[in-house]
């Protein structure tokens, strides 16, 4: 199997961003919203793992699994308002939490 | 001793300001009273040193400023002559004021605020240098403002106050802009530094003259800065007594006379002083003729009196006019205590058409007030004559129309003491319109109970008028074969002063019948049987010309005040609401605007500041793939 070239990596970086980026504007559910926010972490990861390979050092790598750690927070943080959203109203919609509007 | 002269009224002055509610009133006396005798002492001391060791000046100095002012005191000639009136004056006021101000809740304030002028008056004539005249003037510029004001919760003594204060204002800016010049060109602020120097620049001698003459203009009341005398008279009898006869507004001549040598160097500042002084003494005799103030009458004297000093200072005359304020400050001081006699007879009241036949309720009063008027009058040998003489004999020999100006003020000046005397003294007591309807028994009643009214005169305020009034009587002969100019002639040693005894029988007798007729025609006008004594007594009766001044005052209100009242109306109205607040309101409602704009932006919506986000990403990134 050949080895894919840097710049089709790059262009499966930006292709999984934009799909990210998308689903966070039209999806309405906050659990989506939070896979496609999880998505583009992903493209930026295999950016970063693209370009330590392309200069030969481990830089990119340790980025990478800082970038992973860090998302495990968010979505341990992200899940739990998620859950205190559906207690609190009876459907969940991210267009129903504009109290902060103004 | 001479910085100990200076330093005792000051430390007195604050002692009993800090005492002046726990002390009794009789402590506050001794202590404000003690301190100025001491200082009389100490001057009288200085006095004799000097003469026996030949009009040897006494000086001392501290470098208080390095070499830019050897700060000091001196005390030659001209310095002691002055502060034998000062303080000796200024005690025997301090004694009358015990008697005057006693019931007076605020007696401590006042001794205290008396003290602190004898300090400033101190300060101001025995510095040997112009920074501390300047110090001096500034400092009895507050004295009087704190004593005019001295009945503060009176509007009419607050506004007569500041009118004082503002007026004095104007004459420190000539005289700092003056001192100022004087540095710049002479290098030094010292008096004999800098008067050794003064022939080297004629048109600026012109110009420091000048500016030093509005600083005596405005402090000596003399025109057109004299409003503020008649309204001084606000403050305490004393403090027009001390300050507003005696000695502050004579501060002008004191300058002068210290400055002669730059009045020497220019003939036309000289010039000027003698004509301010001589329609001075013209117009405060004339005016005074039509006041029913008797405490106005008596500040217009006293601007017509500094009036004469000023042209005997103009004509070169200058111990002559120190010889004028010696003997003015004795009988206009007690003028000045004996009307604050009268006055406490009618309850304060100071209208002389209200008074009337005081001769046989107040013998005392009758007598002094008679000796006093008399030398103001200048007739022989009254104090005032001789050294009048002198001033209108500088006059005849310097400038003729000057001379005929000083005759017609002698003339004014007869003709307006006699009228108050008369009006004062003589004739019927004054009966409140109230009263005069009622039968005779009533009428007997009404006077019986005026004569309860006058409270016997306490022997504090007697003594000081028996004094001053003895001194108006000898003060003028017994100095009389110029003796004053010998003393004098250390001080003005480029000038050559008449040291033998002489008099001019022409300007004496001109002076004399002048007065003679003046005193003649106030008789005729306004004696107990005078013509126009009863018109002159009607209560309403419009102010004519002389009544208001000439309407300097409500000239100065058009020119001046209204003016400067429509412009603050118009900040008031418009600057300070539309300009200033224009901005500071414009300012907030600018970031209302802009706050309300960007509140449209934070609409709550989660996705929307997605969008907004990616929008500005994808707008960087066309940026840089389209220009980069």
């Amino acid at each position: 199997m050949p080895l894919a070239s840097l710049n089709e990596y790059i262009a499966l970086a930006a292709i999984l961003f934009s799909l990210g980026g998308i689903g966070v504007l039209i999806r309405r559910s906050p659990l989506t919203v939070l896979m496609a926010v999880e998505l583009m972490w992903n493209a930026a990861n295999l950016l970063f793992v693209s370009f330590a390979r392309m200069h030969g050092n481990m830089d990119g790598n340790v980025m990478a699994f800082l970038v992973i750690t860090v998302a495990a927070a968010e979505v341990a943080i992200g899940l739990a308002l998620i859950v205190l959203l559906f207690r609190k109203k009876d459907h969940a919609d991210v267009d129903d939490l504009h109290e902060l509007k103004n | 001793m001479l910085p100990v002269i200076v330093v005792l009224p000051l430390l007195s002055a604050a002692v009993v300001a800090y005492f002046r509610n726990t002390w009794s009133k009789n402590l506050v006396s001794w202590v404000a009273c003690s301190s100025v005798f001491a200082t009389a002492v100490m001057v009288l001391t200085l006095l004799v040193q000097f003469i026996s060791s030949g009009h040897q000046p006494i000086r001392w100095s501290y470098p208080l400023w390095g070499d830019l002012l050897n700060f000091g005191f001196v005390a030659d000639s001209l310095s002691l002559w002055w502060m034998v009136v000062v303080t000796g004056a200024g005690f025997l006021i301090h004694i009358y004021s015990i008697g005057y101000m006693y019931e007076d809740e605020s007696y401590g304030r006042f001794m205290a605020k008396l003290n602190y002028f004898i300090f400033a008056m101190s300060l101001l004539v025995l510095s040997d240098n112009f920074i501390g005249l300047l110090m001096g003037w500034a400092n009895v510029g507050l004295a009087s403002y704190m004593l005019i004001g001295f009945y503060f919760t009176k509007p009419s003594a607050q506004n007569a106050a500041i009118k004082a204060f503002v007026m004095n204002v104007l004459g420190e800016i000539g005289l700092f802009a003056g001192i100022a010049f004087i540095y710049k060109t002479y290098g030094s602020f010292k008096y004999h530094v800098v008067f050794a120097k003064v022939a080297e620049d004629p048109q600026m001698v012109t110009l420091i003259g000048l500016l030093l003459l509005l600083a005596a203009v405005a402090k000596s009341a003399q025109m057109p800065l004299h409003t503020w005398l008649p309204y001084a008279m606000e403050g305490p009898t004393p403090v027009s007594a001390l300050i507003h006869a005696a000695t502050m507004v004579t501060a002008g001549v004191y300058l002068v006379s210290r400055a002669y040598p730059i009045y020497e160097a220019s003939s036309a500042a000289a010039l000027t002083v003698a004509w301010v002084g001589g329609l001075g003494a013209l117009f405060g005799s004339v005016v005074a003729a039509g006041q029913f103030d008797i405490k106005r009458v008596l500040a217009f004297s006293t601007l017509s009196q500094v009036g004469y000093m000023f042209m005997g200072n103009g004509l070169g005359a200058y111990a002559a006019a120190d010889f004028h304020f010696f003997t003015h400050a004795f009988f206009k001081a007690a003028l000045f205590l004996c009307a604050g006699i009268v006055v406490h007879h009618y309850h304060g009241d100071q209208d002389i058409r209200k008074m009337g036949g005081l001769m046989q309720k107040d013998r005392f009063a009758f007598w002094t007030f008679l000796v006093a008027m008399l030398a103001l009058i200048g007739l022989p040998p009254f104090a005032g004559f001789f050294s009048k003489d002198e001033i209108l004999l500088a006059a005849l020999e310097g400038n003729i129309a000057l001379f005929i100006v000083g005759l017609l003020a002698a003339g004014a000046t007869a003709f307006y003491n006699v009228r108050l005397f008369s009006l004062v003294f003589l004739g019927d007591p004054y009966v409140p319109p109230a009263k005069q309807v009622s039968s005779k028994r009533q009428k007997q009643a009404a006077e019986a109970e005026s004569h309860e009214e006058h409270h016997a005169t306490p022997l504090t305020m007697k003594v000081p008028v028996a004094i001053l009034a003895a001194l108006s009587l000898v003060g003028g002969w017994i100095f009389f074969p110029n003796w004053q100019n010998s003393f004098l002639q250390s001080s003005f040693p480029t000038l050559h002063l008449h040291l033998t005894a002489h008099i001019n029988y022409l300007v004496a007798g001109l002076a004399t019948l002048v007065a003679l007729v003046g005193m003649g025609i106030s008789w005729y006008l306004y004696g107990p049987k005078g013509v126009r004594r009863q018109a002159e007594l009607d209560l309403n009766a419009a102010g004519g010309v002389l009544y208001n001044m000439f309407y300097f005052d409500a000239l100065y209100d058009r020119l001046f005040v209204q003016p400067a009242v429509a412009f603050a109306r118009f900040c008031a109205n418009l600057v300070d609401p539309q300009i200033i607040d224009g901005i500071v309101n414009g300012l907030g409602r600018l970031a209302a605007a802009l706050g309300s704009f960007l509140r449209v932006l934070q609409n709550g919506y989660i996705r929307r500041y997605a969008l907004t986000l990616f929008a500005g990403l994808v707008l960087m990134l066309a940026y840089y793939i389209l220009y980069v």
